[in-house]
């Protein structure tokens, strides 16, 4: 009883702290323009945050970034609706019907609505964390240092492939930033791994200036490319929508809030993947749209943004319990989590049961000041998303330069923040995601010294090791759920679905 | 998974060159890991370094494999690949931009943030093509004193510091 008590006042933490409540409150509101202006993304504020709130507690550090990673996930789909310009990747589908409506002159209310139902899907997603983790983290316990690896290893292959393009690149990619973790000592054997000789390297590779790098500056570069984008005034006078429209399309919310919980929680994918296949759930099960999709349906701003929000408690499921990033976002958070000498694992519920309860009881807030910031400001809304780029883009340098000298006050952070950036900018213009890039350089490490665990294990025998795979029931699964993700994308997984239609057609009839 | 519609887009110009310089990366970082413990054991300090070396050398075999199957970049009449390059990929204003950040780089600690960062955020903005001379520097003096300050009092994040800053303590 005593623990339960325990919890819940840890929980109530950040409701009760002004202090911590005013952080979250302050990371909502920015989050929404870091997330409804073109350019700015979730993922560069809070990779550049890390590095300004080092000195930080732990706990002002996590309620300021839960409070942008909800305030900017739900931002995005402002920008969609309002100037048909998604400000965030988990937007894309909110533009498809939520641009339409706001031609129609109910800008207002998609807004309003997806407000709304964008509060129930984080809710629900805080909900299912809250659930979900201490049984995830129970069941972890069970897992051998293999399963861990498989887990790695689905992570960087979900993200490099989900998320669009070709998967080689995706694999090259997640390869490529594993590479970069390995650089420093090895922590086993303290043997140096590509150090070149220098004592700087020996502590590994500056993963927050990369990270400031590939989110922040490659984005900067490939921004001038566009540097203009049309803007049109929307109607958005009426705010709040009609009790029924709420109450119609609550049922869908809540599904796909599920939907957007449990693509989260998946290692790798995130509220862009979880947003997309809730359009497309809501495409094939809403038989009769008022309005057809693509031409303004409710439908098709709700499903989106219910998940979008909703995959954010998910997303911490992994990253809390197993210590794997559930997108590049939560990436980023662990990088500050290490930072702040915390490493997330299904040890850190045993051991700091108060900073899971604190994470979720601060979560749960940030949705409330979500509902409340969400309904606030729209007309000055409509002005600061026409920020020119041409002010916005050098003062994203600013401070993505201060961010990498903030470090360790080194100017040499910034060269490698520029480096990075550089390497980043091409690799993006030929196709290549840096997502994968920056979970490899956070898995790396862990993938590295599972392997070495159980390959030790079994003493050097790699027969043995293979053969462990099927005799444990978790790795069974884990490496049932590996071989489905790789043969999901080759050619083959088209064929197989075909013969199963067929199959299940004749059966049917 | 590739969808059709990409399979038939032109390659990029560079886009091979820029693959070959990605195989030849991963090369040399398999042999770098192999010089960190060679092939001594499964469990060896190289062993993940070595194995993920080469899963960039296969895959970007793949990608240069695929990248061939793709119709040739598409050039403008009397310009070399090179060229095209240079206008598609990396345009003079991408160069100049990186050029200027470069110097704000260096200038960083010698001028302080403030001096530099003003001097940094006027020649980008010119780079980018604002003409607005008095808006654009009122509004970089304006967001440089909120940066500075957010900066100073909500992070305590230690800026370098040059004479404007010594003044302000």
């Amino acid at each position: 009883m005593s623990d339960v008590m325990m919890n819940l006042s840890y929980f109530g933490m950040s409701f009760l702290d002004p202090y911590l409540m005013f952080l979250t409150a302050a990371g909502v509101f920015f989050g929404i323009y870091v997330g409804a202006i073109p350019g700015l993304s979730v993922t560069m504020a809070v990779s550049i945050l890390i590095s300004f709130t080092f000195k930080w507690g732990v706990n002002e550090a996590l309620a300021l970034i839960a409070g942008i990673y909800y305030g900017g996930v739900y931002g995005g789909s402002r920008s969609a609706i309002l100037i048909n310009v998604p400000g965030a990747p988990a937007a894309i589908a909110s533009a498809l019907d939520g641009y339409p409506l706001a031609k129609m002159g109910e800008a207002g209310q998609a807004i309003g609505l997806t407000t709304i139902m964008g509060v129930v899907g984080g809710l629900i997603g805080v909900v299912c964390l809250a659930v979900g983790a201490p049984m995830l983290s129970d069941l972890a316990l069970m897992f051998a240092p293999r399963d861990y690896m498989m887990l790695a290893i689905w992570g960087l292959l979900l993200v490099g492939s989900l998320s669009g393009g070709m998967m080689a690149k995706g694999v090259f990619a997640g390869a490529l930033g594993i590479l970069f973790g390995m650089v420093g000592l090895d922590p086993l054997t303290a043997e140096p791994r590509f150090t070149f000789g220098s004592v700087h390297l020996t502590a590994g590779a500056p993963y927050v200036a990369a990270m400031i790098g590939l989110f922040g500056v490659s984005e900067v570069l490939v921004q001038l490319h566009e540097l203009h984008f049309a803007t049109v005034k929307q109607n958005v006078s009426k705010l709040f929508p009609s009790w029924s429209l709420i109450r119609k399309h609550l049922p869908l919310a809540s599904r796909c809030s599920v939907l957007g919980v449990v693509v989260g929680a998946l290692p790798g994918a995130g509220g862009d993947i979880a947003a997309l296949m809730a359009y497309d759930h809501a495409k094939r099960t809403v038989k009769n749209p008022e309005r057809p999709f693509g031409e303004g349906a409710w439908e098709g701003v709700v499903a989106p943004e219910a998940a979008a929000v909703g995959s954010v408690g998910g997303c911490y499921i992994p990253m809390l319990t197993l210590g794997i990033p559930g997108d590049a976002v939560t990436a980023v958070i662990i990088g500050a989590l290490y930072i702040h000498g915390l490493k997330p694992g299904p040890m850190m519920l045993l051991e700091t049961p108060h900073l899971f309860w604190f994470t979720v009881g601060n979560l749960a807030l940030a949705c409330i000041w979500l509902a409340v910031f969400g309904f606030m400001g729209i007309k000055l809304f409509a002005k600061i998303v026409e920020i020119p780029k041409s002010a916005l883009l050098p003062m994203i340098v600013v401070l993505s330069a201060v961010g990498s000298y903030a470090i360790e006050n080194n100017p040499v952070h910034i060269y490698w923040m520029l480096g990075f950036g550089v390497v980043g900018y091409f690799l993006k213009m030929y196709g290549y995601q840096v997502g994968p890039v920056i979970l490899g350089i956070i898995l790396g490490p862990l993938l590295d010294s599972n392997y070495r665990r159980a390959m030790i294990s079994v003493s050097n025998d790699p027969a043995e090791f293979v053969a462990e795979f099927f005799t444990s029931p978790v790795s069974l699964v884990l490496l049932a759920l590996l071989s489905l993700t790789i043969l999901s994308q080759t050619r083959y997984w088209g064929r197989l679905i075909g013969c199963f239609r067929r199959n299940g057609a004749g059966t049917a009839s | 998974m590739i969808s059709e519609k990409e399979m038939h887009k032109p390659r990029l110009p560079g886009e091979l060159g820029f693959c070959l310089a990605l195989l030849l990366f991963s090369l040399t970082a398999f042999y770098l890991s192999y010089r960190i413990s060679g092939f001594s054991s499964w469990s060896s300090a190289g062993s993940l370094p070595l194995g993920a070396s080469l899963v960039m050398c296969v895959s970007s075999l793949v990608i240069i494999f695929r990248e061939l199957k793709k119709p040739v970049p598409e050039l403008k009449l009397g310009k070399t690949l090179g060229q095209s390059f240079f206008e598609k990929v990396f345009p003079a204003r991408h160069m100049i931009f990186i050029f200027v950040l470069i110097a704000y780089m260096f200038l960083l600690e010698p001028l302080g943030f403030i001096t530099a960062s003003f001097l940094y955020l006027v020649a980008a903005s010119l780079v980018l093509g604002e003409r607005r001379y008095v808006h654009m520097i009122v509004s970089n003096v304006v967001s440089l004193a909120v940066v500075y300050l957010v900066f100073q009092t909500a992070f305590s994040v230690v800026l370098p510091e040059g004479i404007l800053e010594r003044m302000f303590r």
